[in-house]
């Protein structure tokens, strides 16, 4: 079996280990992972600030590299909801249309992929600590995400899995919102953080880089004591890859 | 905070933000709302087909408006309603005013609607001379407060009962006290007199029924039952979208409106009127006026996406879902319709100019969708008002430019590969390898490093490795 | 061009389509129709135990009581708990007889019925009455919800305007929900009726519950299997 990679801009830039993690628990699973290295970013930022024009161009340039794949797998499941439901808004040419449907049946985000698809559950692998799990909005409530990683997370041994109060509620990120609103989007990270240092666990797991860039960038900087971890990070650690 | 202000919202919100009493207050309401709610839904099973079929219903409704308009208005007049059309606030205004004119009206009792708050009619009563008193508790409070209301559902919602009671005692000249039994008390004590001496009376409609020319008014407290029965004219006001085709389709809706606005399986009121002077008694008003309010609706008709923002019953529960709600309460939105809902509905009903901001004060998370019990899918929504607002010319000259060059360079793999690696150039030589301080974003939050060696460069290496290896 | 006719031309301009909703619409009412079934108790005693649990949920009591007597004892009781002298009734038969039961006992008591009074005076009397005898046309069992007709009523003002509301209803007025209870309904009564559940209240200040809002403080439902005799 073949995946093709779909690593986003957060990943790329600001968290590839979590890209490589997850290409390490292909590989230990048997799975050939192949990475495209023309891409870029999905168009995501502009089309949710408005810039549908703006967007097109980079949606285009997606569709012509992963047109053909059978497989398209992110650590992020934002920008796997954005390509699978947001593409036809977009205007377009009408030559890479057809190509929509096969791209948003075959993107997954990588916990949907593992156990949806792959039908794994239990990747074995040891953790020794307490872990809670953050629902990041899209995977949520766009791409029906929620037992999957949970799965993925209570197969680990000697791993101490809490939920959080309003596990579902969103931590704040929200895109451009974070920045033209500030303050608003900060006193939503505050709660989330809140919830997560009363929850107790060490450890916030998530499934989508740019959430937990928000929650990591807030208990950083007021040095709280949970720290943020991808679920790809999580379990190449727990089995030691 | 009288006039639409959504353009201002950035000064609203941080007023709300530095105010840590109306901040727990909201918080706690929007929580223990959700809670209750998610209590009676529990209870349903069939819950989510209710959700279906009242989707259905409204759009069957709102893509065959004028039918059902023209039905209803047909029916109210063989009922002996009075039926009158206004385009906007000024019609509606002097609709009113020459009723009451007519009748030597100069005392009115209300009853909450939100649709009257639309077109500021307290305001423009008194201006002529006219009291016009809000009979709801929470509408009481903030009219006493020279305040509209922060929520659809609890209109008071941003306030404490320390505020209440201090609030209480300074204009009405009682005693202090912060319990809510003893201030309610107090309002309805004043009230009651006023019920009965009132001229005429004001409420909303939540649903009007085209098959019999007749409508309702939900409600917990008998105030609107009061507004409408004891004085001897009843005037209705209603926004277009408010009907349904007939009462038999009620059941659904009196499912959802109660669990999602007060988490109650039913309101403790449903006040049916078809007509004046109905009972045997000759009891009831003398004379029912009802008011369809354009204001702006068939405006929001004319896309056919968005249109389904007229599908709104005004329930409040995506309000309490809100997360941003949850943190600046309604005020902060600048116009009487507030949280998602509200951001939908400001730029349609205001204009890209002053709604500029609006659909934007949202991270998108889509809890609002869930809840709603018409399933209007307001993220989807407020996507397709942010790129009308940036179509419309009214975004920000230097985020334009900015997301231009982002498409322009990030179309070419080689040249987005660069600009990742001046980025991190940056941040090892002006910032010694600390976080780059992004402004706008960390003042409470750290900005991630870049990786100089980023994904593709630690595959490629991964990859060789393997090959050579 | 008057408002109207400019709305209606607004409206049509905005190019709606008539949607045909209705098959996707009869499918989820069997839906829903076959999940209400599933959870809808079949005997009168189990619908009215649901009734008593609700309405007790909201802050309502319940009775089931023998007869006419049995339910005046129970209203008698109150009224001289409270030290209440006048009792407000609403339209129906049963209501006055019932009163009278109360007056033939407790002669001191005063009847405010609403035949006796004008419209302006009525709603004066009324006012001042602290305590109403009515008679709701249904019982809806899953809300606990009591339906009054105008029509029947003659009146809203006991039901609104006195504090403590003594509801006497005929076994036999129970309906499941209100789906059922619209197919029970005539088109004439739907058109002016109210529906009641529990005593009126508000949560408006920090969404603590206070009853007795600008309507009742208390409601009394009682049942009796004849309630005529
Ligand atoms: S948009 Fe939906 S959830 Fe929000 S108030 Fe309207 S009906 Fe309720």
């Amino acid at each position: 079996m073949k995946v093709s990679l779909f690593i986003p801009c957060l990943t790329e830039h600001f968290f590839p280990s979590s890209g490589i993690s997850m290409v390490k628990i292909f590989r230990h699973l048997g799975i050939d992972a192949e990475y495209i290295e023309d891409q870029t970013c999905c168009g995501q930022p502009a089309f949710n600030s408005g810039y549908r024009h703006e967007a097109v161009p980079l949606a285009e340039k997606f569709i012509r590299l992963f047109r053909e794949k059978e497989y398209i797998i992110a650590p992020s499941g934002s920008c796997v909801s954005f390509v699978k439901n947001n593409y036809k808004e977009l205007n377009i040419s009408d030559e890479l249309k057809p190509a929509l449907k096969n791209i948003s049946d075959r993107i997954f985000e990588f916990t949907e992929f593992l156990v949806d698809v792959m039908k794994i559950e239990n990747l074995g692998g040891e953790f020794n600590h307490t872990v809670t799990y953050h629902d990041s909005c899209h995977l949520l409530r766009e791409l029906n995400i929620h037992d999957q990683p949970r799965k993925l997370i209570r197969a680990i041994k000697n791993i101490n899995f809490i939920e959080m109060n309003s596990a579902d509620t969103c931590c704040g990120f929200g895109g451009t919102f974070s920045y033209k609103f500030e303050n608003v989007s900060v006193a939503m990270t505050e709660q989330k953080c809140k919830n997560i240092e009363a929850s107790g666990a060490e450890y916030c797991v998530g499934a989508d880089s740019s959430c937990l860039m928000n929650i990591e960038g807030f208990l950083r900087k007021h040095k709280m004591n949970a720290k943020t971890i991808h679920i790809a990070d999580l379990l190449a650690e727990s089995l030691k890859l | 905070m009288k006039s639409p202000a959504p353009s201002k919202t950035k000064k609203l919100i941080k007023e709300a933000l530095g105010n840590g009493a109306l901040r727990s207050a909201v918080f706690k309401a929007t929580e223990s709302s959700a809670l209750s709610r998610q209590k009676i839904i529990d209870q349903i099973p069939y819950w989510e087909d209710l959700r279906d079929k009242a989707h259905l219903i409204k759009k069957d409704v709102i893509e065959n408006l004028s039918k059902y308009l023209t039905q209803f208005e047909r029916n109210c007049e063989l009922n002996g309603i009075a039926v009158h059309w206004a385009s906007d606030s000024a019609e509606a205004q002097k609709i009113i005013l020459d009723i009451a004119k007519q009748n030597n009206v100069t005392k009115v009792v209300k009853s909450k609607s939100l649709t009257t708050e639309e077109i500021h009619l307290n305001d423009f009563l008194k201006a002529n001379d006219i009291e016009s008193l809000e009979t709801d508790l929470g509408e009481y409070i903030v009219q006493l407060n020279d305040q509209i209301p922060s929520h659809l559902i609890i209109p008071a919602m941003h306030l404490s009962r320390k505020d209440i009671g201090e609030l209480f005692a300074k204009k009405l000249g009682v005693e202090y006290t912060e319990d809510p039994a003893q201030l309610l008390l107090t309002a309805r004590k004043i009230l009651r007199e006023k019920f009965l001496a009132a001229e005429m009376g004001i409420t909303g409609v939540n649903f009007a029924f085209a098959a019999n020319g007749s409508f309702c008014v939900v409600e917990n407290e008998a105030n609107a039952h009061n507004t409408l029965s004891l004085p001897p004219i009843h005037i209705a006001v209603m926004g277009l979208e408010k009907i349904i085709p007939d009462v038999s389709m009620l059941p659904y809706f009196l499912k959802l409106l109660p669990a999602n606005a007060t988490g109650q399986k039913s309101s403790t009121y449903v006040n049916f009127i078809g007509g004046p002077t109905g009972s045997a008694y000759g009891e009831g008003p003398e004379q029912i006026h009802i008011i369809l309010l354009d204001n702006g609706r068939t405006k929001i008709l004319k896309d056919p996406v968005l249109r389904e923002s007229l599908y709104c019953i005004r329930c409040g529960a995506c309000l309490n879902a809100c997360p941003v709600y949850q943190q600046i309460g309604g005020h902060a939105y600048g116009w009487v319709y507030m949280g998602p809902i509200g951001s939908v509905l400001i730029p349609q009903f205001l204009g890209e100019k002053e709604g500029r901001l609006s659909p934007f004060l949202s991270s998108l998370c889509g809890a609002c969708t869930t809840v709603c019990p018409t399933k209007i899918n307001l993220p989807h929504h407020l996507l397709t008002l942010r790129s009308r607002i940036v179509d419309s010319g009214n975004s920000k000259f230097i985020e334009r430019n900015a997301i231009k060059i982002w498409s322009k360079l990030g179309s070419n793999a080689k040249v987005y590969r660069l600009m990742s690696r001046i980025a991190s150039f940056f941040q090892s030589k002006l910032f010694f390898n600390s976080p780059l301080r992004v402004p706008g974003y960390n003042k409470e939050r750290q900005f991630p490093l870049i990786h100089s060696e980023g994904f593709r460069a630690r595959f490629l290496k991964m990859n060789g490795d393997k090959k050579n290896g | 061009m008057d408002s109207r006719n400019s709305i209606l031309k607004r409206i049509q301009e905005a190019g709606c389509y008539s949607a045909d909703t209705s098959e996707h619409s009869s499918t989820i009412d069997l839906k829903i129709s076959e999940s209400i079934k599933s959870i809808t108790p079949e005997s009168k005693k189990d619908l009215w135990d649901q009734f008593k649990k609700e309405i007790e949920l909201v802050a309502g009591a319940f009775y089931k009581t023998e007869n006419i007597n049995a339910s005046a004892e129970i209203i008698i009781k109150f009224l001289t708990d409270s030290k209440i002298s006048r009792v407000g009734i609403s339209n129906e038969e049963i209501c006055l007889k019932t009163a009278l039961k109360i007056k033939e006992i407790e002669s001191g008591l005063k009847i405010i019925s609403p035949s006796q009074f004008d419209h302006a005076e009525r709603k004066k009397e009324y006012a001042v009455t602290e305590a109403a005898v009515v008679n709701p046309s249904f019982a809806v069992a899953d809300t606990g919800t009591l339906v009054f007709t105008l029509k029947g009523a003659g009146t809203s003002y006991p039901h609104f305007l006195c504090d403590n509301i003594f509801a006497l209803i005929d076994e036999s007025r129970i309906v499941p929900n209100q789906f059922e209870l619209f197919r029970r309904l005539r088109r004439e009564e739907m058109k002016e009726m109210f529906f009641v559940t529990g005593p009126s209240r508000t949560a408006d200040i920090e969404k603590v519950l206070v009853l007795g809002a600008h309507g009742p403080r208390n409601l009394t439902v009682l049942m009796s299997e004849n309630i005529a005799q």
